[in-house]
C-alpha cells in the first residue's frame, strides 16, 4: 500500500517542474515519433517479405455455376441486404460478364457491381481503390503463380488459356469456367496506378485485411485469411457511372487475346532479392539507431533528473526512504515523461496520417501493434540508463551529498 | 544507561581523511546521553565536530570507534537500509537549509516522510494539517517553499521532523539561516514539542540559544569541553 501511495503521489508530483518535464516531452516525443515509424516500417516490410517467402494457398472447393452470374445472383451473395427480391431479374444482367462467382463457403462473397447498390465496405469498394484511395496505396494485392485458368469469353465463347508468371499483374478479361487455384504471394509496392489501367484486385475480408495491412501477424496461418471477393478487372470508372460501357470496351481489348495474341502482362512488381536485403538491413540499423537513440537520451534524463533531483534524494534517505521506495520516486518521474512523450509522439503520427489521408480510411495506429511495439522499445531502452543512474545515485550517502553546500 | 536515556554514544569516535592522507578526528572519543522529552544543545565553532557527532549519532553516518546504543541495541554497525528503516521509525530531521523540496507544497512536504509507510492517506493528511496548524502555517498550506520566508520554511521542516512520531529530532544548525526573532521563534517552538516526550539534540554555532535547552555541551577538536 505504501509504495504504491508512494508512486501515485510521485506521478502527480513529477509534472511540476513545468519546464523540466514539457522538454523531455517534446524530446521523447520526437524520438518516439522516429521509432514508431522506424518499427512501423520495419514491421511492414518484415510481413511483405514473410508473406513473399510462404505465399498462402487458398483452394476453391466448390464453384458456383460456369455460366456468368446474373445481376441477381451476384446481389444475393453479397454481404449486405440489398433488397433484390427471390426469382427478380436485374436490367442490364446479361451485360454483367467480369465477374466469377466461386464459391469458399462461407467465407466468400461476391461484391455488387452495380454502383446503384451500397458495397459491404466503403473504403473497399474498387472505385476507391482504383483511384489509389487504398489505405495503403502503393500496395495491391496479387495472384500469381502457377494459375492455369481456363478463361471464357461469355459472350463469344472464345477461351484464352494462361499461366502468369509469379508477382505478375494479369488481366482477367472474362468469366473463369474451371476450377484453379489461387496463390497469393504477397503485398506488393505498387506505384500509382493511372485510372485506365486495368488490373485485378483481390478483397479480403475486413478481418484479414486488417490482420495483413494493420497488424503485425508474423505468426498467421493461412485458415486466418479468405478471399472475399474477385471483382475480375477493376480499373478506370468500370464500377462507377460507365461500368458496363467501360465492359465492353475492356471486352473488345482481350478479345484479341483468344486469337492467338499473349496476354499483356505487367512488368513483375517484386523487388530482387538483393535490394530488398540491402533495405531490410538498412531499416534494422535505422531502427537500432532509433533505441539507441532513446536510450542515449533516457539515460541522459536519468542522469540530469537524479542530477536536479540529489539533494531531493539526499533528504529522502535522510527521512528514511529505503532505496527502493527512491527508486519508485525517480522512476515515476521518468516514466511519466517517457509515456507522456510516446503519446504525444504517436497522437502527432496520427494527426499527420489524417491530414496526409488520401481517403476516407486513416491507418489507426494508436492501436496498432507498431505501437504497442515502439511502446515496449522505447520503455525496454529506457531501463538500462535507468537503472544504471538511480544505482548510482542510491549509492550516495546522504551525508556526502549534504557536506556539498 | 538510565531508563530514561533515549541514546547514548558511548566512547564515540570518527574519523575521516581529507585530502590523499591527513586523517582528521571529527569526534574524539565524546560520551553523550540523550534522556527522554529534552532538548540537548551541542555548541561550538565551525569544525569542533558537532554536525559530525550529529550526522553519526542519527545513523547517517559510521562511527569509526565506539557504540551507539539505542534501546538497547548498538546501531553503530547496521547496514545501511537497516538503519533507513530505524530512521524512519524513530528520528526526525531539521536541517540547516530546511531542504524542503521545491516541488511540493508546504503540506505536502510535511506529509511525504509518510508517503511510503503503510498509513492511510487520509491519516497522513489529518497529522500533517494538525502540525500545520502547531506551527502557525494554516494559511500557507498550498504554498510552495519559494513562496514562503525563511522562518516559514523552517517550521515546514519542524513539521515535516514530527510528522511520523519520532522519538528524537536531530537538529543541525536550525536557525544558522534565521534572523534573531525568528531563530527565537523556532526554538521555542522545538522546545514545546519536548512536552510530548519527544527527544531533541539541536547542534548549533550560536551559543545565544543555550537558553532553550535543557543541557548544553560545548564542543571543540571533537571533544566536549
Amino acid at each position: 500500500m505504501g509504495q504504491l501511495k508512494l508512486l501515485t503521489k510521485s506521478i502527480v508530483f513529477s509534472t511540476r517542474s513545468r519546464r523540466r518535464f514539457f522538454t523531455f516531452v517534446a524530446v521523447f516525443a520526437i524520438l518516439s515519433g522516429a521509432t514508431i515509424i522506424l518499427i512501423n516500417y520495419f514491421d511492414g516490410f518484415s510481413r511483405q517479405e514473410l508473406l513473399d517467402q510462404r505465399g498462402i494457398v487458398l483452394k476453391a472447393s466448390a464453384f458456383g455455376t460456369p455460366s456468368p452470374l446474373s445481376l441477381f445472383e451476384a446481389e444475393s451473395n453479397s454481404p449486405v441486404g440489398i433488397g433484390i427480391n427471390d426469382g427478380q431479374t436485374l436490367a442490364g444482367a446479361s451485360k454483367v460478364i467480369f465477374y466469377k462467382y466461386v464459391d469458399f463457403g462461407s467465407t466468400l462473397r461476391i461484391f455488387s457491381m452495380n454502383p446503384s447498390y451500397p458495397w459491404a465496405f466503403s473504403d473497399l469498394k474498387p472505385s476507391n481503390l482504383a483511384k489509389g484511395h487504398f489505405p495503403y496505396s502503393t500496395h495491391q494485392v496479387l495472384v500469381s503463380e502457377d494459375i492455369t485458368m481456363t478463361l471464357a469469353d461469355a459472350e463469344g465463347g472464345n477461351q484464352i488459356y494462361t499461366k502468369p508468371g509469379l508477382g505478375t499483374l494479369f488481366t482477367l478479361g472474362t468469366a473463369i469456367t474451371d476450377p484453379f487455384e489461387l496463390k497469393i504471394s504477397g503485398i506488393f509496392k505498387k506505384p500509382a496506378v493511372a485510372e485506365a489501367d486495368s488490373r485485378e484486385w483481390i478483397f479480403l475480408t475486413e478481418k484479414a485485411f486488417t490482420t495483413l495491412i494493420d497488424e503485425s501477424h508474423l505468426d498467421f496461418t493461412e485458415n486466418e485469411i479468405y478471399i472475399h471477393s474477385i471483382t475480375v478487372i477493376a480499373g478506370g470508372d468500370v464500377f462507377l457511372g460507365g461500368t458496363y460501357t467501360e465492359v465492353d470496351r475492356l471486352a473488345a481489348e482481350l478479345r484479341p487475346l483468344s486469337q492467338g495474341g499473349s496476354a499483356n502482362f505487367n512488368e513483375p512488381l517484386f523487388t530482387p532479392k538483393s535490394e530488398k536485403n540491402e533495405l531490410r538491413n538498412m531499416m534494422f540499423l535505422s531502427l537500432i539507431f532509433g533505441l539507441f537513440g532513446t536510450f542515449v537520451v533516457s539515460t541522459l534524463y536519468s542522469y540530469l533528473i537524479t542530477r536536479f533531483r540529489r539533494r531531493e534524494v539526499a533528504v529522502l534517505k535522510a527521512m528514511g526512504y529505503s532505496k527502493w521506495s527512491v527508486r519508485i520516486v525517480v522512476l515515476s518521474e521518468i516514466l511519466v515523461v517517457a509515456i507522456t512523450g510516446f503519446a504525444f509522439g504517436l497522437l502527432g503520427i496520427q494527426a499527420f496520417l489524417y491530414l496526409t489521408r488520401s481517403s476516407a480510411y486513416v491507418f489507426n495506429i494508436v492501436f496498432s501493434s507498431t505501437a504497442l511495439l515502439s511502446f515496449l522499445a522505447v520503455v525496454l531502452s529506457s531501463v538500462p540508463g535507468f537503472i544504471l543512474i538511480t544505482t548510482r545515485i542510491l549509492g550516495v550517502r546522504p551525508i556526502e551529498i549534504f557536506r556539498q553546500k | 544507561m538510565s531508563s530514561n536515556t533515549l541514546i547514548e554514544a558511548k566512547n564515540l569516535t570518527k574519523e575521516y581523511i581529507r585530502g590523499r592522507k591527513e586523517v582528521v578526528v571529527a569526534v574524539n572519543d565524546v560520551d553523550l546521553e540523550i534522556p527522554r522529552g529534552k532538548l540537548i544543545m551541542v555548541t561550538g565553532p565551525s569544525g569542533s565536530g558537532k554536525s559530525t557527532l550529529l550526522n553519526v549519532l542519527s545513523g547517517l553516518d559510521k562511527p569509526t570507534e565506539g557504540k551507539i546504543i539505542f534501546s538497547d541495541e548498538d546501531i553503530s554497525g547496521w547496514e545501511e537500509e537497516r538503519l533507513s528503516k530505524f530512521r524512519q521509525e524513530n528520528i526526525g530531521f531539521i536541517f540547516q537549509n530546511w531542504e524542503l523540496i521545491r516541488t511540493l507544497t508546504a503540506l505536502e512536504n510535511i506529509e511525504s516522510p509518510l508517503y511510503p509507510l503503510k498509513i492511510k492517506s487520509k491519516e497522513i493528511r489529518t497529522r500533517a494539517i494538525s502540525l500545520l496548524k502547531q506551527v502557525g502555517l494554516w494559511d500557507k498550506v498550498d504554498n510552495y517553499p519559494d513562496e514562503l520566508s525563511g522562518g516559514e520554511q523552517q517550521r515546514i521542516g519542524i513539521a515535516r521532523a514530527l510528522v511520523g512520531k519520532p522519538k528524537i529530532i536531530f537538529a543541525d544548525e536550525p536557525t544558522g539561516n534565521l534572523d534573531v526573532d525568528n531563530a527565537g521563534s523556532v526554538m521555542r517552538l522545538l522546545k514545546s514539542f519536548t512536552k510530548r516526550d519527544t527527544a531533541i539534540l539541536v547542534v548549533s554555532h550560536n551559543e545565544e540559544l543555550k537558553k532553550y535547552s535543557d543541557k548544553a555541551f560545548r564542543m571543540s577538536n571533537g571533544r566536549f569541553i
